[in-house]
């Protein structure tokens, strides 16, 4: 994540091969993919599926030449391909299956593995130490028991506002712990 | 939408609170995918929220602890040990109930109030080949074992246990015989009483008194 835009020569050096730039790529948008697949409660495997398949079609694409207009939108043209690649995958005859026959996993749970770490458990404790009582409150309501956002303002007598600035507040207070570079603690 | 229509309404908020539309989430998905600043906003939310999680799982014990009596002016007497010792006590139960019992309650009741997917695996009797069933662990909600049942005399009652590798039973239940013939057994079990192992589910038949054993059915769970 320790970039700040897309470049003709971020896409150049991808379709080229160029392992740094690859890394990167694979790295960054199997982050994003994570994070959009798995809030519509997709399986990891089936993400996993998703993301292999678009990282493969992406840099075919640009090795047959396909030209990337505005390279500032590369992340945009990188997401038309994902969303095709889900529709795909998400139609009947490419029905998701386990090895085990069933097709159903807890995505939350997996998913949550790819972003916990013990540091960030130590500095998420301090964030939430430092919390008055109702906003720690609101904050395991919404992220442990998955209350949505009606219910907490209707439970905890607060207005949907209060906990979008809430959540602005912890989020940036977090990533002051972690540093500027907190993506890279992966 | 561009970054600055995305500060303007407060996106990345409403997207991690899942407050979007369907198209509105579809517009900043692209948007965050071609966005360093909001992809990095959007990851910082997602991991802050995963760590909550963490942080709960081992905060429930954590927290258990006697609060500390703050200083209370008007009592010039100390109580009796008694007292405190009775209050601490009241404390602990009090506080286990509020910060574990409570909230794990609501949450096992919330999601048994819910609808949830539930995963069948059908188990193969212990005298067909085949390779052995493997199901993957799951930390919670329930899984359907269905046990293919070939030949059943007139049984009054079944009996199902779950036993674990060592012998031990982990679960038992004893039910109706399946009304029409080749009617698998089914058996709704909650996952957590299924750690990774190997288990064999054993099926017997009760008539006059006397238990016969009808099918055992061998499978592994895999972390």
């Amino acid at each position: 994540m320790n970039f700040h835009e897309f470049t003709a020569d971020y896409i150049k050096r991808l379709a080229e091969g160029d392992p740094f730039v690859a890394e990167h790529f694979r790295a960054y948008f199997w982050k994003l993919l994570v994070v959009k697949l798995g809030r519509r409660g997709r399986p990891t495997e089936f993400i996993e599926d998703v993301a292999q398949e678009t990282f493969r079609r992406v840099i075919a694409l640009l090795r047959s030449g396909r030209e990337i207009e505005h390279p500032e939108r590369f992340g945009a043209f990188v997401h038309a391909v994902a969303v095709n690649v889900e529709r795909e995958l998400s139609r009947p005859e490419h029905r998701y299956v386990r090895i085990d026959g069933t097709d159903f996993t807890d995505a939350r749970i997996d998913l949550d593995s790819e972003l916990v770490t013990e540091q960030r458990k130590r500095q998420v404790r301090a964030v939430l130490d430092e919390l008055p009582e109702r906003d720690r409150r609101v904050l395991e309501l919404r992220y442990l028991h998955d209350w949505s956002l009606e219910r907490i303002c209707r439970e905890v007598g607060v207005d949907a506002s209060y906990v979008r600035v809430l959540l602005h507040r912890a989020r940036n207070r977090f990533r002051e712990k972690m540093g500027n570079n907190w993506a890279a603690h992966a | 939408m561009d970054h600055a229509e995305a500060e303007q309404s407060q996106a990345v908020e409403r997207y991690l609170l899942g407050e979007l539309t369907g198209p509105e989430r579809e517009a900043f998905e692209e948007h965050y995918f071609a966005c360093p600043k909001c992809a990095q906003e959007v990851l910082a939310g997602e991991t802050l929220g995963a760590n909550v999680r963490a942080v709960h799982a081992g905060r429930a014990t954590a927290d258990l602890r006697i609060p500390r009596p703050g200083r209370l002016a008007w009592l010039s007497t100390p109580p009796p040990k008694v007292a405190w010792a009775a209050a601490a006590l009241f404390a602990v139960v009090a506080g286990y109930q509020g910060l574990v019992v409570t909230p794990r309650m609501e949450t096992q009741l919330s999601e048994l109030a819910s609808p949830q997917p539930v995963a069948r695996h059908v188990l193969r009797p212990l005298t067909r080949a085949g390779e052995m069933i493997r199901i993957a662990a799951q930390p919670r909600g329930f899984v359907t074992l269905a046990l293919p049942l070939d030949v059943l005399p007139d049984f009054e009652r079944l009996a199902v246990e779950v036993r674990d590798r060592g012998g031990t039973t982990v679960a038992r239940i004893e039910t109706a015989v399946p009304r029409r013939p080749g009617e698998p057994l089914e058996v709704l079990m909650p996952a957590r009483r299924l750690p990774p192992g190997a288990y064999t589910v054993v099926v017997s038949g009760w008539r006059g008194g006397e238990r016969t054993e009808v099918g055992t059915y061998p499978f592994t769970v895999e972390p």
